[in-house]
């Protein structure tokens, strides 16, 4: 089964200065065991993507089907099957990340004894045990993190979508990520993998889809994409592009 | 390639209840442990109610002018006025060595001001709970008992003193057996006070005299008489200005406590990225939102109770319980006015949720509730004067009907009937303002948070829709020109010249509607036509929209005579304003110009803006279509009361507004909505000249003296306006067009 499934896909949202089409007809597959590199620029549109994806957005137009389940029509089986990794996402400051976790675990509703022992596994392997009983107020950028990514995977969904996951993490915390997701992908998960850092994700990712204005400008493997524009790197791709479109903004208004 | 490993069935669904518990306990749990919730809850009513308290009581001991509250004393014509002088003098100002006592002239007429300041408040605080020792105005002129009883009762005077038969009477004879007897007025703190004092020098003067006239005649004590003190039931309306400001206080407090969780757990979230998370678990909407508000509902109650402890004990160590529950409350008045708290808690738990819904941020939040509070505080406010009372409407009217309810509990006069008819109005209330909010936090809006991308540099602009932002400029700055152009009217042409005046508001009204959008959207450089809704219209529109306007007005004036019948609207049309002025018109002008000037500019220039321009941008921002149908008739109606606000002229527009906002939403234009309204306009202009044409078809009618029109007339208008409503309202003979392509119908094609 295709574990993500999106067709022609589209939002368009209301400004003061007229109507912007963030994301603007897009199709992609994801297969269980593969990570897809979803890049791109500041803007593109990744986040509207991936907050429709989760049902957090209602699309314009356009259809997606996340772990067999339609978006619009079964939004409980796909929150129960997918989980979003943003690296926007706060934390209750008042609670401790055992009490976030284990609020996640019933709104889940995990069995108690299963989320204790979720919450073990996952403190060990996030390195969260020292302050897993400390108040959220004042932990560091990647504590937050780690706590986050260890919050959104107490169901253990079948999909994992993960917004600029490495978003102010240093090196290790950088590295710690890698290595999950990783782990992930060997554990048979579907992990789209959103980040402008493109580096990082030519590494980690099995496919590749380059956002630009809205739309999936290249889509493939890194091979398919090398055959595609001649270019080896990522980077210098993501540069065509915008070499591209300026030049065909330079036409237009000349 | 890996099959996809789902999550399986995790455990049994719990209840429902059970799931929303827990939502509320993690809420709850939060806003607990956050200080700013705990200073609200706590630390306020502590510091708040003792603050208060002292005051008050600094403010009710000492008038404005620093004088003591003057008390007006009658007495009895069976005492003779020396004897009145001998027992309500005051003995301690004769005895201190710094006394100051008046002494009038018995002989001449003059009472002396028989008047001491207690101790404690010659230092400015008082030794003794309660309110302060009066001045004693004796009244120069004896009374008969029952003046003193009538005065006493009706609060003309605050006390009386009579001599009347004492206990004793009948067994012995003469002036031995009568008892001096002092007449207050249950309840009233100055009458009762008044009374003590009185009392209390009685008794004093009395023994000393006895004291004296043991000395000269050894008589026994019997010869002199009882003193006895009389509460009478009070016929005066005595308002406490204290029942009223408590509940008001309460409720106040009540919101305050609040206004913290419910920013905290919607804007707070939204602001801290929490939000997403939240809503990205299988949860539905509508039960983080109810779990959000069982924990704002409980720290709200919470906040009550404590205010509510904090309230009663200052006013029990102050002395005001007194004074405040001096109308007999019964021992249910604290638990109904609890229950009260309670409702109006959840009342305003909802109200604050669906506003703190909308905001993106703390700060946002906090911007758009100031004025909420505003508007909360106007109808507490209106509680506070005097006469206002609790009745079955008001009952219905949120925030005042508890702030109203809260003081007649008070003051022990709150019938059960308004009690319950409160209480449900505020759960009914509740419930709606809870569903909103739950519509609001289920919407997409909720979750575009500052981090999704809206700026124009991400995308293209394809469309060049009306903005509302355009739409809500041009009207902010048109509601101010349009009531000072209005209200200078007369100013710039004379009042007398009624043709100038005819022509003038047909200018203002195109300058306004028409000319004042039209430089807004050629700022904007979008197209003007589509703007306000100028589209091509199925030919049965323009039929039916005459129909109805030939038709309309029989149906809004009897909707408006069946409505004044039910609520007592006894003038609603008739307005001496309105008649004189179209007494005037017909007096002055010639039907042709009122025509263009009352009926075809303002249909066009109306439609053209109500329908067409700000319809669009309400349209362009609501999902539905009802909502913006209603704000459009509602502003339409609105924009009739100006500048002389008649208010009776508001349900026949509002009707009139709704029935033009329906055509324009089912033909998708704004043009047949022109002739409907230069029909109506144009007919009601002409019936003062087609009353003979009608007398000859044997129709009278005669609209001043408010009776029902006649069958003759009614029949062919009810003809005409099914007739209309079928060719508005009847299904296209094309395909049924998409959800989508229906509601944005043509005006979508800017």
């Amino acid at each position: 089964m295709t574990a993500v499934d999106v067709q022609q896909l589209v939002r368009t949202f209301s400004t003061a200065a007229g109507t912007v089409r963030a994301v603007n007809g897009i199709t992609l597959q994801v297969q269980p065991g593969e990570v897809f590199g979803l890049l791109g620029a500041n803007g593109a549109g990744k986040t509207t993507t991936l907050r429709m994806m989760m049902g957090l957005l209602a699309p314009t137009s356009g259809s997606i089907r996340m772990a067999g389940f339609d978006v619009s029509e079964q939004p409980m089986q796909v929150r129960r099957n997918v989980t979003l990794v943003s690296a926007s996402s706060g934390l209750y400051q008042w609670l401790t990340p055992r009490e976030l976790m284990l609020y996640f675990a019933e709104l889940y509703e995990i069995p108690q004894q299963a989320a204790a022992a979720r919450i073990e596994m996952l403190a060990d392997l996030f390195e969260l045990r020292r302050f897993l009983d400390r108040r959220c107020a004042g932990m560091s950028t990647g504590q937050q993190q780690r706590i986050n990514l260890a919050r959104s995977l107490m169901h253990d969904p079948p999909v994992v979508l993960m917004d600029e996951p490495t978003r102010g993490l240093d090196i290790v915390g950088s590295k710690r990520i890698f290595d999950y997701t990783a782990l992930l992908r060997e554990q048979g998960k579907a992990v789209i993998f959103c980040t402008h850092r493109l580096d990082e994700a030519q590494r980690l990712c099995c496919r590749f889809g380059i956002m630009f204005h809205g739309k999936l400008a290249l889509q493939g493997t890194l091979q398919q994409l090398r055959q595609q524009t001649g270019r080896e790197h990522l980077t210098d791709m993501f540069l065509d592009l915008l070499q591209q479109n300026q030049s065909a903004k330079g036409a237009a208004h000349g | 390639m890996a099959e996809l490993p789902h999550t399986s069935e995790l455990r049994p669904r719990a209840p429902l209840l059970l799931r929303l518990a827990r939502l509320a306990r993690k809420e709850l749990r939060e806003s607990l442990r956050d200080r700013r919730t705990l200073a609200t809850l706590i630390l306020m009513p502590l510091i708040v109610y003792p603050l208060l308290g002292m005051v008050i009581q600094k403010f009710a001991v000492s008038r404005a002018d620093g004088s003591l509250p003057e008390a007006r004393v009658l007495y009895h014509d069976r005492l003779p006025m020396e004897e009145v002088v001998l027992l309500l003098r005051e003995l301690r100002d004769e005895q201190s060595p710094a006394g100051k006592v008046a002494k009038g002239d018995p002989t001449a007429g003059q009472l002396p001001q028989l008047t001491q300041l207690p101790e404690g408040l010659a230092q400015g605080l008082p030794t003794t709970a309660g309110p302060p020792t009066p001045q004693l105005r004796i009244e120069a002129q004896p009374f008969t008992a029952t003046q003193i009883e009538q005065a006493v009762r009706q609060g003309i005077a605050d006390a009386g003193v009579l001599l009347v038969p004492g206990p004793t009477a009948g067994q012995a004879s003469g002036p031995d057996a009568d008892m001096l007897q002092v007449l207050c007025r249950e309840g009233d703190p100055l009458s009762e006070s008044t009374a003590a004092e009185l009392e209390r020098r009685l008794r004093e003067n009395r023994d000393t005299l006895l004291r004296s006239l043991l000395d000269q005649t050894r008589f026994g004590r019997a010869a002199l008489p009882y003193v006895r003190r009389l509460p009478l039931a009070s016929a005066a309306p005595a308002e406490s200005p204290l029942a009223a400001f408590v509940p008001l206080m309460l409720v106040l407090m009540t919101m305050t406590g609040a206004v913290y969780p419910a920013i905290d757990l919607t804007a707070g979230e939204r602001e801290r990225g929490t939000l997403e998370m939240l809503m990205a678990a299988p949860v539905p909407p509508q039960h983080i939102l109810l779990g959000k508000f069982a924990a704002v509902f409980l720290v709200a109650v919470m906040t009550a109770l404590v205010n509510l402890t904090g309230m009663m004990v200052t006013l029990y160590a102050t002395g005001f319980d007194r004074v405040l529950l001096s109308g007999g409350a019964g021992p249910l008045m604290l638990p109904q006015v609890l229950l009260m708290l309670v409702v109006f808690a959840a009342f305003f738990s909802a109200v604050l949720l669906s506003v703190t819904s909308f905001a993106r941020s703390f700060r946002e939040a906090q911007a758009w509730l100031i004025p909420l509070m505003l508007v909360s505080l106007a109808p507490g406010i209106l509680s506070l004067m005097p006469g206002v009372r609790l009745t079955l409407p008001l009952a219905l009217v949120p925030l005042v009907n508890i702030v109203l309810l809260g003081r007649e509990l008070f003051q022990g006069d709150a019938t059960l009937t308004l009690f319950a008819a409160t209480v449900m109005a505020t759960v009914a209330w509740s419930a709606a303002a809870l569903k909103l909010a739950a519509r609001i936090f289920g919407s997409d809006a909720v979750l575009q948070s500052g981090t999704v991308p809206l700026k124009s540099e991400t995308g293209e602009h394809l469309t060049r829709e009306l903005p509302p932002a355009i739409v809500a400029a041009c009207s902010a700055v048109m509601l101010p020109l349009f009531i000072i152009i209005s209200m200078s009217r007369h100013r710039l042409v004379s009042p007398e010249n009624t043709n100038a005046q005819l022509l003038l508001s047909a200018a203002i009204l195109l300058t306004l509607f028409i000319g004042l959008p039209l430089a807004f959207l050629r700022t904007a450089r979008l197209p003007a036509a589509a703007a306000f809704a100028v589209h091509p219209f199925r030919p049965r529109m323009l039929a039916g929209s005459l129909l109805l306007g030939l038709s309309a007005w029989t149906l809004v004036y009897e909707l408006l005579i069946m409505a004044s019948g039910l609520s007592g609207w006894s003038r609603l049309l008739e307005n001496p304003a309105l008649r004189e002025l179209v007494d005037r018109l017909t007096r002055e002008t010639s039907l042709p110009l009122q025509l263009f000037c009352l009926a075809l500019v303002p249909a066009v220039a109306e439609e053209l803006f109500f329908r067409g321009f700000l319809l669009n941008g309400l349209l362009h921002r609501s999902r539905g279509r009802t909502w913006p149908l209603l704000l459009s008739s509602v502003l339409f109606a609105a924009a009739h009361l100006i500048p002389d606000l008649a208010l009776e002229r508001f349900p026949g527009t509002l009707l009139l507004g709704l029935l033009l906002g329906v055509v324009r939403l089912r033909s998708g234009s704004a043009l047949p909505g022109m002739v409907l309204h230069a029909a109506n306009n144009g007919l009601l202009l002409s019936l003062e000249t087609l009353q003979p044409w009608l007398m000859v078809a044997g129709i009278n009618l005669n609209l001043s003296n408010e009776s029902h029109l006649p069958a003759q007339l009614l029949i062919p208008a009810g003809l005409l306006l099914i007739t209309g409503a079928t060719l508005i309202l009847g299904r296209s003979p094309r395909s049924a067009p998409g959800k989508h392509h229906e509601r944005m119908g043509s005006e979508t094609g800017l």
